[in-house]
């Protein structure tokens, strides 16, 4: 009886989410319009191996270099690949990579955020000047260093990725602490009884929640945003891949001849992937924000 | 002997950071004396109001006694035991007896636990019962601070309810371990003037049923007066005057206490009022005064004030007060 | 003639989830040198309507209907220029916070050279200097405190530069939005001394917005009480605490412990305010109303002239 309460519970907490959604006003619609955005390029990208008309990395299926036409709707590249098919499958890696970064960013930066922040002393200020020193760096450029130390391939790309950006996580976390650690009802847990972990566990950290999830989502479309950078750089993935940041590329080289069709579509879908992420954020953090209405 | 808590020569003093340049150019440390030396006891059952100002030293107090904060000198005596040097696991259980009502009811619940589980909380931290039985006395507990019934409102979040029940629900959290001793800070200052007779009076009932010794910390006289049995009026980490409330508001010695009671404000515009105001402001307690603290702000000060400081002592029966002056 | 005339005033707050009237049609006037204590919890609308007198309610509220003319001046439509001289010169106000209110990064002085010259820009530096020096002595303060930070000032004398600020132009009205809740017993009994002697020197015409009816009891002739944005009782203040009319009052009056009265039993008022954007039908205090009866439910009561006061409330509506 009890079980079927608790997994009552969880099920009944779904539902209102949703619906809260709506009621939270222009929050709710900016999640919605970014979660429906990221969900759209997503369904793209793992339908593509059925909807795309040609094989993405198969060469002259076309015309070299054709602009959009009856046939090929985004035209052509340099190579004779067909740029919707490309647009439909270059996706993938991103996802991958933004993915996998926002996995070992969370793994790594929040518990450390959270321990060194709670605990003060001297692991805080360890633990701080060694993150202030990686902030420290211009992000691209670490990434690329990086990148260029491990080697191509989606995971390395991911690991550039999240080493940039776990100082960010770091701080967001241990300024939430920080300031979490003061307040009365954290002192109502120590009264209570409660032991480090609980305290830190039952009651600081769902109140940080909210502010790892929105560098989370940023961190996403920085990821996507670098990811295509990488690439554009030469460093990150082999050229047989599709990837939107190969043809970022070889777009801007091909612009000079006035082949506007190679860089602007895969352009835009890099932007709006970006988009969809940061309005997902900015709606997150909007509605996380408990607002007192009076 | 059936003193619940016994205070001796307490003293908390903080140490007050010093700029860069301070700290290269003077080696002399300064603290602020929070608590100076200030001993009093209570007895089972009783209601102390520990009255003050800011600066007195009375949330200090509170804290102290709580074992939120380590005295700097000085012995707090619980039910027998001395509390002042407890660490670790011993003041972890030694926190079922004790318990704090906090001043604001919203800072004092974490917005993200609901409002049950916050109350149960208390009895998992302690590891009372199992999970049904604590939920259970929760349930129970709910409906004794008068939010029946318990299904309405054992899920909500705090910022679901309004300011008076949320107090309410601090006090639920507070006395669900069967605490002896309840420590309430300014507990009706953030809630609705046309409340707060309805929070005290759910305390004072529940005193009669748990039996508890309650310690108020206040600003407030009049709300002190109406609630306490006992009084101790603080100034600059000192106890200036103590007894029952009758004697301390009815027939006051200090001058101090004579200027709290004709500074406040009386809801009778008929009433004549005899205002004895100090000039001046608190001065600041790392650098208190001489003697009397009392004394620069004093109008009965007299040369002895600045020289010496005044021990409190009985003047009437169960009556102290520290003043070489007192008011008769 | 009257100083201040508000006239069925209006304020809502528009949000995405409804439309709170935090007052509603709040009719008031007030006489040269008299006190209006404005009485209220949190809620009621004290603060707003406080605020619309000088047009400083914070978005997303607004006046939404009504007049408000003060000296002749209309507060609700006259331009944005006009406005701005009204506030300062014609008005001081006092707000409800003195830790925040003033500048960190600037000094005192520079406060009231800021104050002075936007409504006086004939008068130089030096000039505005030596007034707000007067203006300080005149309050309890060191002169030479012009040149200290906010920070150097406790909560107390925060509070007084706040006055100072207030009344350096010379208003004829003056309105104190709490000004003394933050301020320890002492401190605030001084505040108030200090208002009843400037009040009386300087001939001022004072509103206090307050929940705190002991101060009102002390420093007003004249008592508002407003509950859910509107009057419930407006009238003299001996006769208002000696027998308050509406039940919102006389239950007010008896949740207040007085220290002068031995063996006090305090009672308090069940439930709790009306929710603004779903307002019950008919008298908005009738849900927590022990005299509630058929048309409370139904029927708005309106203010009307019962003996020497007002009271919205049907007990006293013989129609």
């Amino acid at each position: 009886m009890n079980k079927d309460r608790q997994q009552g519970r969880i099920v009944v907490q779904f539902i209102p989410l949703l619906s809260s959604l709506r009621k939270r006003g222009l929050a709710g619609w900016v999640i919605l319009a970014g979660a429906a955005i990221v969900t759209i390029i997503a369904i793209m990208t793992v339908a593509s191996p059925w909807i795309s008309p040609y094989d993405p990395i198969a060469i002259n299926v076309g015309p070299l270099l054709s602009p959009p036409s009856s046939q090929f709707p985004l035209g052509t590249n340099h190579l004779g690949q067909d740029m919707l098919s490309r647009v439909y499958s270059g996706g993938a890696i991103m996802f991958q990579v933004a993915v996998l970064s926002v996995i070992v960013c969370l793994a790594i930066g929040v518990p450390i955020g959270l321990f060194a922040s709670y605990t003060g002393g001297y692991t805080d200020k360890v633990a701080s000047l060694v993150m202030d020193s990686i902030y420290a760096f211009p992000g691209l450029v670490l990434a690329i260093a990086i990148a260029a130390m491990l080697g191509p391939g989606v995971v390395n790309m991911a690991l550039s990725i999240a080493v940039v950006y776990v100082p960010s996580y770091f701080r967001i976390i241990r300024s939430q602490v920080l300031t979490i650690k003061e307040l009365p009802y954290v002192e109502a847990a120590h009264m209570m009884g409660a032991k480090g972990r609980a305290t830190l566990f039952s009651y600081i950290l769902p109140n940080v929640i909210p502010s790892i999830v929105a560098v989370a989502t940023i961190n996403f479309a920085d990821a996507i945003l670098t990811a295509a950078a990488l690439t554009f750089v030469g460093l990150g993935l082999p050229v047989s891949t599709p990837d939107w940041g190969w043809d970022l590329t070889y777009g801007r080289r091909l612009l000079t001849s006035g082949a506007w069709w190679v860089i602007t579509f895969p352009g835009a879908m890099v932007v709006l992937l970006a988009l969809g992420f940061t309005l997902m954020g900015e709606g997150l953090s909007e509605l996380f924000n408990p607002r007192l209405q009076r | 002997m059936d003193n619940i808590l016994a205070v001796t020569n307490l003293k908390k003093y903080f140490p007050v950071e010093k700029s860069f340049l301070d700290k290269l150019f003077t080696s002399k440390k300064s603290y602020v004396h929070a608590v100076d030396d200030i001993s009093f006891s209570m007895k089972r059952g009783d209601i102390l109001g520990l009255v003050g100002e800011s600066g007195s030293g009375k949330s200090t107090t509170a804290k102290l006694c709580l074992r939120l904060a380590e005295p700097t000198s000085g012995s707090i005596v619980f039910d027998g035991v001395d509390i002042s040097r407890l660490q670790g696991e011993q003041l972890r259980t030694f926190r079922r007896n004790m318990q704090l009502i906090f001043q604001d009811p919203t800072a004092s619940l974490s917005p993200r636990i609901r409002v049950g589980d916050a109350i149960r909380h208390a009895l998992s931290f302690q590891r009372v019962g199992t999970r049904s039985e604590q939920v259970e006395r929760t349930r129970a507990m709910l409906e004794r601070v008068g939010m029946t019934p318990w299904s309405n409102f054992y899920d909500r979040f705090p910022h679901e309810l309004s300011g008076g029940q949320r107090q309410r629900v601090v006090i639920a959290r507070a006395l669900v371990l069967n605490p002896k001793f309840v420590v309430a800070d300014e507990p009706i200052a953030m809630v609705d003037v046309s409340v707060r007779a309805q929070i005290l009076e759910l305390m004072l009932e529940l005193k009669k049923e748990f039996d508890l010794t309650y310690l108020f910390i206040t600003h407030d006289l009049a709300m002190a007066n109406y609630v306490c049995q006992t009084i101790a009026i603080m100034y600059l980490g000192k106890i200036m005057e103590t007894g029952p409330k009758e004697e301390v508001f009815g027939r006051p010695l200090h001058p101090y206490t004579l200027a709290l009671l004709s500074s406040i404000p009386v809801p009778d515009p008929k009433a004549k009022l005899e205002r004895m105001i100090p000039k001046g402001e608190i001065p600041s307690p790392i650098n208190p005064p001489t003697g009397c603290r009392f004394h620069p702000r004093c109008p009965f000060a007299q040369k002895i004030c600045s020289e010496r400081e005044p021990a409190l002592e009985e003047m009437r029966p169960n009556h102290l007060a520290a003043c070489f002056f007192p008011r008769r | 003639m009257a100083l201040l005339d508000i006239e069925s005033l209006i304020v809502e707050y528009h949000t995405l989830k409804a439309n709170v009237k935090a007052v509603d049609r709040v009719s008031l006037s007030m006489e040269k040198g008299r006190t209006l204590g404005l009485v209220g919890e949190s809620g009621s609308g004290k603060s707003t309507l406080g605020l619309s007198t000088v047009r400083l309610v914070p978005p997303p509220g607004k006046i939404t209907g009504g007049h408000i003319a003060l000296d002749g001046i209309d507060v609700v439509n006259c331009p944005e220029n006009e406005i701005r001289q009204v506030r300062g010169k014609r008005v001081g106000y006092i707000f409800q916070d003195p830790m925040t209110s003033l500048n960190p990064v600037k000094r005192i002085g520079a406060h009231f050279v800021e104050m002075i010259r936007t409504h006086e820009p004939e008068v130089n530096e030096q000039d505005a200097l030596k007034r707000a020096k007067q203006v300080l002595e005149r309050l309890g303060i060191l002169p030479e405190r012009i040149y200290d930070f906010p920070h150097q000032f406790s909560g107390g004398m925060r509070q007084r530069v706040m006055i100072g600020l207030a009344l350096a132009l010379d208003p004829d009205l003056l309105i104190a939005d709490e000004p003394t809740t933050s301020l320890d017993v002492i401190v605030e009994a001084q505040i108030i001394e200090l208002l009843k002697e400037l009040k009386e020197s300087l001939k001022l015409t004072l509103i206090l917005i307050t929940h705190n009816i002991g101060i009102v009891a002390e420093t007003a002739d004249r008592v508002a009480v407003m509950y859910a944005g509107r009057i419930a009782e407006l009238g003299g203040t001996e006769g208002l605490f000696e027998k308050p009319m509406h039940p919102y009052t006389q239950a007010l009056m008896k949740s207040v412990p007085d220290i002068t009265k031995k063996g006090q039993v305090l009672s308090w008022i069940p439930g709790a305010p009306p929710d603004l954007a779903e307002p019950p039908p008919g008298c908005l205090y009738h849900p927590r109303c022990p005299f509630a009866f058929d048309r409370c439910r139904k029927d708005e009561p309106f203010l009307l002239r019962h003996n020497d006061s007002e009271v919205a409330c049907h007990l006293y509506d013989k129609r």
